[in-house]
């Protein structure tokens, strides 16, 4: 299976995770990568600058309408939720949270899901809720590959165990696994 | 979410409320009326899209609780608090209060960012000063004034969001909670003016020195986008401004000739001085 794009859900104990993984990710990567992350809705700057001091892969906060490129990673913006669309534009909204959560992993899932479908790649981190659970289990509804981070390899379970409550991933990987699997697809499907 | 629609189903809902109450839905991009169909149908432990037309079919009321969920966003007073340093400091400060100055909030809904401006401009001493022209899409939607449901344990948000801008207390008389409702003072609306329109301002007739429209433009599609920017920018006054929200921007080119961009960080333009 080759995919379209790969989305990354995760919350408290997931930036550590994520630093790690776009790590070890080359900068000419073959998929957009989509990173719904919980943050504080009322910190606007430093986040994507604290991803990108290990990260050769470009860190981009994405503008409403933005067409998605392969190679670059879209962080969704504090406060707002990261929606894709059919024609694969990222929308954003103001719509009131989810999970209590803006953005809300469910909803990036959710749509991203429909719009790739059996080409979409989600993993679900560390977390504190169970934001993204839905959604993951809507990936896999969809024919996508779905991937949760270990309960044990996790700084925080809950996040991981709820999705894992609703589905049976295709697999259960820890970070350091992600990381070779992402870069085995590359090797593989590049 | 209890309920999944899709695209047919998006399609069927759109026609139905075209048919049966003339709302058109052609301007929202597929992915935000579908998760705000969805939302609508999580509340009422709808389904699947036929309980949905039935319920919409057999239950006038429900237009009205509808149209919010398509119309409306989340309540934040205040939200972006640099933004509103940035009105306040860059804008409010500097305008000649000898002329007349005008602000436009065209599909002014639930109105949190109408509420915050007003609250700001009282607070600066400039309720006499600066008049304030809002509109609304449906008459249903026209809540603002007389206040909406609104749970008071989110509104420590609006009090902190508030005070990062510059440090003070939002003063207490502006707001206040009765039965679940918010409720805005009745004297922050002197000197507005409220009109039903159809989002881009069309029946209005005069000019204004600026437009605050903030997160609206990311319920539609590109091509409406556009339209609406260009309806706005015949009402601005050159040198007046245009406010979008933080990830917003002015897409087409005809646009960028009449806006110039001056704060990209908060999104604000200037209208160009047109000969």
């Amino acid at each position: 299976m080759s995919y379209k794009a790969l989305m990354i859900g995760g919350s408290a104990g997931s930036f550590q995770v994520v630093v790690y993984i776009l790590s070890h990710l080359p900068q000419d990567y073959h998929l957009p990568i989509f990173l719904s992350l919980h943050r504080l809705k009322h910190v606007r700057n430093g986040f994507v600058e604290a991803l990108s001091i290990k990260s050769k892969i470009k860190i981009v906060e994405p503008y409403n309408g933005e067409l998605v490129k392969a190679g670059v990673a879209y962080l969704a913006p504090a406060n707002y939720h990261m929606l894709i669309d059919i024609d694969r534009r990222i929308v954003l909204s103001t719509s009131s949270q989810v999970n209590h959560s803006r953005p809300s992993i469910d909803l990036s899932f959710q749509t991203a899901a429909e719009a790739y479908r059996d080409k979409l790649l989600g993993i679900i981190l560390s977390g504190a809720n169970k934001d993204g659970a839905y959604g993951l289990k809507k990936v896999l509804d969809y024919g996508g590959y779905t991937i949760v981070q270990d309960p044990d390899d996790s700084q925080i379970k809950t996040m991981p165990k709820a999705a894992l409550d609703l589905q049976k991933p295709n697999q259960i990987l820890t970070k350091e696994e992600l990381s070779i699997f992402l870069n085995q697809l590359k090797q593989t499907k590049g | 979410m209890i309920c999944n629609l899709y695209i047919k189903d998006i399609k069927a809902i759109s026609k139905l409320l075209e048919d049966l109450w003339n709302i058109d839905l052609s301007h929202f991009t597929y992915v935000i009326l579908k998760i705000k169909l969805e939302q609508f149908c999580d509340k009422y432990k709808i389904q699947n899209v036929k309980l949905l037309e039935n319920r919409i079919e057999t239950s006038p009321l429900i237009k009205e609780d509808l149209l919010i969920y398509l119309y409306s966003d989340g309540f934040e007073l205040f939200r972006d608090p640099s933004f509103w340093r940035t009105l306040k400091e860059d804008i409010l400060k500097n305008i000649n209060t000898n002329l007349p100055f005008r602000v436009l909030f065209p599909a002014c809904h639930q109105g949190a960012e109408l509420l915050s401006f007003l609250m700001l401009r009282d607070v600066l001493g400039l309720t006499d000063k600066v008049s304030v022209m809002y509109s609304y899409h449906h008459q249903k939607l026209n809540q603002v004034k007389n206040g909406f449901n609104f749970d008071e344990r989110k509104h420590q948000l609006n009090l902190s969001n508030y005070k990062r801008i510059n440090g003070e207390e939002l003063p207490e008389k502006y707001l206040r909670f009765e039965s679940n409702k918010l409720i805005p003072s009745s004297d922050l609306f002197i000197n507005t003016e409220a009109f039903h329109d159809l989002e881009i301002a069309s029946d209005l007739n005069k000019s204004v020195n600026g437009v605050i429209y903030r997160n609206k433009l990311l319920n539609y599609k590109r091509n409406i986008q556009n339209e609406i920017i260009s309806g706005l920018a015949t009402k601005i006054k050159s040198g007046g401004f245009l406010a979008l929200g933080i990830k917003e921007q002015i897409l087409k080119d005809s646009n960028k000739e009449l806006l110039t961009m001056i704060n990209k960080k908060e999104s604000i333009y200037k209208k160009k001085n047109v000969v």
